[in-house]
Protein backbone atom coordinates (compact mmCIF):
# COMPACT_ATOMS: atom_id res chain seq x y z
CA UNK A 1 0.00 0.00 0.00
CA UNK A 2 1.68 3.46 -0.79
CA UNK A 3 1.40 5.58 1.58
CA UNK A 4 0.64 8.74 -0.63
CA UNK A 5 -2.98 7.34 -0.96
CA UNK A 6 -3.05 9.41 2.55
CA UNK A 7 -2.72 12.20 0.71
CA UNK A 8 -6.77 12.58 -0.97
CA UNK A 9 -7.91 11.84 3.29
CA UNK A 10 -5.43 14.36 4.73
CA UNK A 11 -6.70 17.09 2.38
CA UNK A 12 -9.96 15.78 2.95
CA UNK A 13 -10.08 16.85 6.49
CA UNK A 14 -8.00 19.98 6.26
CA UNK A 15 -11.00 21.48 3.58
CA UNK A 16 -13.79 20.42 6.50
CA UNK A 17 -11.89 22.01 9.50
CA UNK A 18 -10.90 25.04 7.40
CA UNK A 19 -14.31 25.42 5.47
CA UNK A 20 -16.74 24.07 7.68
CA UNK A 21 -15.37 24.04 11.34
CA UNK A 22 -13.39 26.60 11.07
CA UNK A 23 -10.43 25.65 13.15
CA UNK A 24 -7.16 24.53 12.67
CA UNK A 25 -6.01 20.74 12.19
CA UNK A 26 -2.37 19.23 11.68
CA UNK A 27 -1.32 15.67 10.81
CA UNK A 28 1.01 14.29 13.10
CA UNK A 29 2.88 11.50 11.60
CA UNK A 30 1.31 8.39 10.11
CA UNK A 31 2.40 4.57 10.65
CA UNK A 32 1.33 1.23 10.10
CA UNK A 33 -0.90 0.11 12.89
CA UNK A 34 -2.18 -3.31 13.96
CA UNK A 35 -6.17 -4.40 13.63
CA UNK A 36 -7.77 -3.18 16.62
CA UNK A 37 -9.32 -0.05 17.96
CA UNK A 38 -9.82 0.15 21.85
CA UNK A 39 -13.02 1.45 23.37
CA UNK A 40 -14.33 4.72 25.00
CA UNK A 41 -14.20 5.93 21.32
CA UNK A 42 -16.39 6.72 18.93
CA UNK A 43 -15.66 4.99 15.42
CA UNK A 44 -17.15 5.07 12.05
CA UNK A 45 -16.40 3.01 9.25
CA UNK A 46 -16.88 3.64 5.56
CA UNK A 47 -16.27 1.26 2.81
CA UNK A 48 -14.64 2.04 -0.24
CA UNK A 49 -15.83 0.04 -3.91
CA UNK A 50 -14.91 -0.01 -7.09
CA UNK A 51 -11.35 1.50 -8.78
CA UNK A 52 -10.33 2.14 -5.47
CA UNK A 53 -11.45 -0.86 -2.65
CA UNK A 54 -10.68 -0.49 1.06
CA UNK A 55 -11.95 1.00 4.42
CA UNK A 56 -11.59 4.15 6.49
CA UNK A 57 -12.18 4.21 10.04
CA UNK A 58 -12.06 7.15 11.98
CA UNK A 59 -11.84 7.23 15.68
CA UNK A 60 -12.26 9.98 18.51
CA UNK A 61 -13.25 10.32 21.89
CA UNK A 62 -16.23 11.37 22.84
CA UNK A 63 -14.89 14.67 24.10
CA UNK A 64 -14.05 16.06 20.53
CA UNK A 65 -17.27 15.05 18.99
CA UNK A 66 -18.77 16.78 21.25
CA UNK A 67 -16.44 19.71 19.86
CA UNK A 68 -17.09 19.25 16.25
CA UNK A 69 -20.91 19.25 16.52
CA UNK A 70 -20.63 21.85 18.96
CA UNK A 71 -19.23 23.55 16.65
CA UNK A 72 -21.31 23.12 13.78
CA UNK A 73 -24.50 24.04 15.78
CA UNK A 74 -23.30 26.55 17.95
CA UNK A 75 -24.33 23.83 21.08
CA UNK A 76 -22.80 20.94 22.23
CA UNK A 77 -25.54 18.22 22.21
CA UNK A 78 -26.98 16.26 25.13
CA UNK A 79 -28.17 13.33 22.96
CA UNK A 80 -25.75 10.36 21.82
CA UNK A 81 -27.69 10.08 18.52
CA UNK A 82 -26.65 13.50 17.80
CA UNK A 83 -22.76 12.63 18.29
CA UNK A 84 -23.23 9.61 15.84
CA UNK A 85 -24.79 11.53 13.56
CA UNK A 86 -22.93 14.03 13.16
CA UNK A 87 -19.24 11.62 13.06
CA UNK A 88 -20.85 10.04 10.36
CA UNK A 89 -21.67 13.10 8.41
CA UNK A 90 -18.05 13.85 9.15
CA UNK A 91 -16.54 10.27 7.67
CA UNK A 92 -18.62 10.94 4.32
CA UNK A 93 -17.52 14.19 3.95
CA UNK A 94 -13.76 13.08 4.77
CA UNK A 95 -14.24 9.94 2.11
CA UNK A 96 -16.31 11.67 0.00
CA UNK A 97 -13.72 14.34 -0.32
CA UNK A 98 -11.44 11.75 -1.03
CA UNK A 99 -13.22 10.46 -3.62
CA UNK A 100 -13.31 13.60 -5.50
CA UNK A 101 -9.38 13.38 -5.57
CA UNK A 102 -9.34 9.86 -6.61
CA UNK A 103 -10.94 10.16 -9.36
CA UNK A 104 -10.38 13.72 -10.29
CA UNK A 105 -9.05 12.64 -14.05
CA UNK A 106 -13.25 11.74 -14.29
CA UNK A 107 -12.52 8.06 -14.82
CA UNK A 108 -12.30 6.39 -12.13
CA UNK A 109 -15.56 4.73 -10.74
CA UNK A 110 -15.50 4.76 -6.98
CA UNK A 111 -18.70 4.05 -4.35
CA UNK A 112 -18.57 4.73 -0.81
CA UNK A 113 -20.86 2.71 1.32
CA UNK A 114 -23.42 4.26 3.89
CA UNK A 115 -21.61 5.10 7.53
CA UNK A 116 -21.27 2.55 10.19
CA UNK A 117 -20.86 4.07 13.93
CA UNK A 118 -19.62 2.20 16.93
CA UNK A 119 -19.59 3.71 20.44
CA UNK A 120 -19.50 2.50 23.96
CA UNK A 121 -17.97 2.28 26.77
CA UNK A 122 -16.87 -1.92 26.49
CA UNK A 123 -15.45 -2.80 22.89
CA UNK A 124 -12.98 -4.20 21.14
CA UNK A 125 -12.83 -3.54 17.26
CA UNK A 126 -11.13 -6.11 15.44
CA UNK A 127 -10.05 -6.73 11.69
CA UNK A 128 -8.60 -9.79 9.58
CA UNK A 129 -5.28 -10.25 10.62
CA UNK A 130 -3.76 -9.45 7.37
CA UNK A 131 -4.93 -6.13 6.81
CA UNK A 132 -2.33 -3.17 7.55
CA UNK A 133 -3.73 0.01 8.31
CA UNK A 134 -2.53 3.77 7.60
CA UNK A 135 -2.92 5.16 11.06
CA UNK A 136 -2.84 9.03 10.62
CA UNK A 137 -3.30 11.28 14.12
CA UNK A 138 -4.54 14.67 14.30
CA UNK A 139 -4.67 17.64 16.28
CA UNK A 140 -7.12 20.31 16.02
CA UNK A 141 -8.46 22.92 18.21
CA UNK A 142 -11.22 20.80 18.29
CA UNK A 143 -9.52 17.60 20.04
CA UNK A 144 -7.55 14.70 18.71
CA UNK A 145 -8.70 12.21 16.50
CA UNK A 146 -7.29 9.23 14.07
CA UNK A 147 -8.13 7.95 10.72
CA UNK A 148 -6.98 4.75 9.54
CA UNK A 149 -7.23 3.59 5.84
CA UNK A 150 -6.53 0.01 4.07
CA UNK A 151 -6.74 -0.06 0.39
CA UNK A 152 -7.22 -3.57 -0.86
CA UNK A 153 -6.69 -2.34 -4.42
CA UNK A 154 -6.22 0.40 -6.44
CA UNK A 155 -7.31 0.13 -10.19
CA UNK A 156 -7.40 4.00 -11.22
CA UNK A 157 -5.66 4.31 -14.86
CA UNK A 158 -3.52 6.70 -13.70
CA UNK A 159 -2.02 4.79 -11.74
CA UNK A 160 -1.54 2.24 -14.39
CA UNK A 161 0.09 4.81 -17.08
CA UNK B 1 -41.55 31.84 1.13
CA UNK B 2 -41.38 28.15 2.37
CA UNK B 3 -38.12 25.96 1.71
CA UNK B 4 -37.46 22.18 2.17
CA UNK B 5 -34.40 20.75 3.91
CA UNK B 6 -33.57 17.06 2.60
CA UNK B 7 -31.11 14.99 4.13
CA UNK B 8 -30.70 12.19 6.25
CA UNK B 9 -28.36 13.81 8.74
CA UNK B 10 -29.93 15.54 11.93
CA UNK B 11 -26.80 17.28 11.72
CA UNK B 12 -26.83 18.94 8.57
CA UNK B 13 -30.55 19.72 8.02
CA UNK B 14 -29.55 22.07 11.69
CA UNK B 15 -26.77 23.22 9.58
CA UNK B 16 -28.44 24.00 6.33
CA UNK B 17 -31.57 25.35 8.15
CA UNK B 18 -29.12 27.34 9.91
CA UNK B 19 -27.82 28.75 7.20
CA UNK B 20 -31.18 29.71 5.31
CA UNK B 21 -31.76 31.47 8.05
CA UNK B 22 -29.20 33.19 7.52
CA UNK B 23 -29.94 33.95 4.05
CA UNK B 24 -33.15 35.36 5.58
CA UNK B 25 -35.47 32.29 4.96
CA UNK B 26 -36.94 31.29 8.42
CA UNK B 27 -39.98 28.81 6.98
CA UNK B 28 -38.34 25.61 6.90
CA UNK B 29 -39.71 21.88 6.39
CA UNK B 30 -37.18 18.83 6.46
CA UNK B 31 -37.34 15.38 4.90
CA UNK B 32 -35.23 12.87 5.91
CA UNK B 33 -35.04 10.64 2.15
CA UNK B 34 -36.02 11.42 -1.23
CA UNK B 35 -38.76 9.63 -0.45
CA UNK B 36 -40.13 12.29 1.76
CA UNK B 37 -39.41 14.77 -0.01
CA UNK B 38 -41.07 14.34 -3.00
CA UNK B 39 -44.69 13.85 -1.03
CA UNK B 40 -43.62 16.95 0.72
CA UNK B 41 -43.76 18.85 -2.47
CA UNK B 42 -46.65 17.63 -3.26
CA UNK B 43 -48.32 18.74 -0.15
CA UNK B 44 -46.47 22.37 0.34
CA UNK B 45 -45.80 25.32 -1.89
CA UNK B 46 -41.79 25.50 -1.75
CA UNK B 47 -40.19 28.34 -3.07
CA UNK B 48 -36.58 26.40 -2.55
CA UNK B 49 -35.71 22.77 -1.96
CA UNK B 50 -32.36 21.48 -0.48
CA UNK B 51 -31.14 17.98 -1.37
CA UNK B 52 -28.38 15.86 -0.48
CA UNK B 53 -27.82 12.94 -2.82
CA UNK B 54 -26.76 9.84 -0.84
CA UNK B 55 -29.79 8.92 1.49
CA UNK B 56 -31.86 5.68 2.16
CA UNK B 57 -35.14 4.86 0.50
CA UNK B 58 -34.48 7.15 -2.63
CA UNK B 59 -31.85 9.49 -3.48
CA UNK B 60 -31.87 12.77 -4.33
CA UNK B 61 -30.88 12.48 -8.27
CA UNK B 62 -34.17 10.18 -7.89
CA UNK B 63 -36.08 12.48 -6.06
CA UNK B 64 -34.69 15.21 -8.15
CA UNK B 65 -36.04 13.87 -11.16
CA UNK B 66 -39.07 12.65 -9.66
CA UNK B 67 -39.89 16.09 -8.70
CA UNK B 68 -39.03 17.67 -12.12
CA UNK B 69 -41.00 14.93 -13.42
CA UNK B 70 -44.06 16.06 -11.58
CA UNK B 71 -43.83 19.63 -13.10
CA UNK B 72 -42.60 21.46 -9.98
CA UNK B 73 -39.86 24.42 -10.96
CA UNK B 74 -38.93 25.71 -7.98
CA UNK B 75 -35.20 25.94 -7.31
CA UNK B 76 -33.57 23.15 -6.40
CA UNK B 77 -29.96 23.40 -4.88
CA UNK B 78 -28.45 19.98 -4.37
CA UNK B 79 -25.98 19.98 -1.21
CA UNK B 80 -23.86 16.83 -1.31
CA UNK B 81 -20.39 15.18 -0.89
CA UNK B 82 -20.82 14.18 -4.16
CA UNK B 83 -18.15 16.21 -5.79
CA UNK B 84 -17.24 14.86 -9.24
CA UNK B 85 -18.01 16.55 -12.58
CA UNK B 86 -19.64 13.94 -13.65
CA UNK B 87 -22.32 13.95 -10.85
CA UNK B 88 -22.45 17.86 -11.01
CA UNK B 89 -23.25 17.67 -14.94
CA UNK B 90 -25.99 14.79 -14.21
CA UNK B 91 -27.82 16.75 -11.08
CA UNK B 92 -27.68 19.97 -13.70
CA UNK B 93 -28.79 18.23 -16.24
CA UNK B 94 -32.70 16.45 -14.20
CA UNK B 95 -32.63 20.01 -13.46
CA UNK B 96 -30.77 20.82 -10.53
CA UNK B 97 -30.49 24.95 -10.10
CA UNK B 98 -27.32 24.53 -8.77
CA UNK B 99 -24.95 22.54 -6.50
CA UNK B 100 -23.39 22.82 -3.10
CA UNK B 101 -20.60 20.86 -2.51
CA UNK B 102 -19.96 19.60 1.30
CA UNK B 103 -17.95 20.76 3.33
CA UNK B 104 -18.96 24.33 2.68
CA UNK B 105 -17.77 27.58 4.11
CA UNK B 106 -21.41 29.28 5.76
CA UNK B 107 -20.81 32.47 4.22
CA UNK B 108 -20.37 30.65 0.82
CA UNK B 109 -23.62 28.58 1.43
CA UNK B 110 -25.80 32.21 2.26
CA UNK B 111 -24.38 33.39 -0.92
CA UNK B 112 -25.13 31.22 -3.20
CA UNK B 113 -28.72 30.86 -1.63
CA UNK B 114 -28.99 34.13 -2.29
CA UNK B 115 -27.75 33.94 -5.65
CA UNK B 116 -30.38 31.05 -6.60
CA UNK B 117 -33.42 32.91 -5.12
CA UNK B 118 -32.48 36.42 -6.97
CA UNK B 119 -31.98 34.31 -10.21
CA UNK B 120 -35.28 32.88 -9.69
CA UNK B 121 -37.38 36.30 -8.80
CA UNK B 122 -36.10 37.44 -12.42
Amino acid sequence: MDVEIINPFVESVADIYQNMLGAQVKRRDPHITGNYIGPNRIVSLIGLSGAVTGSVAMSMPRVTAESIVGRLLGAVPDDSETLTDATCEVINMIVGGAKARFSSNGEADIKISLPTVIRGQDFKLSFPTKTRWLHIPFTSDLGDFDLRVTIESDTREAKKS
Amino acid sequence: MKALVVDDSSVMRKVVTGGLARAGIEDVEQATNGEEAVEAVKAHDFGLVLLDWNMPVMTGIEALKEIRGNGYSMPIIMVTTEAEKARILEAIREGASNYIIKPFQPDEFVKKVKEVMAKASC
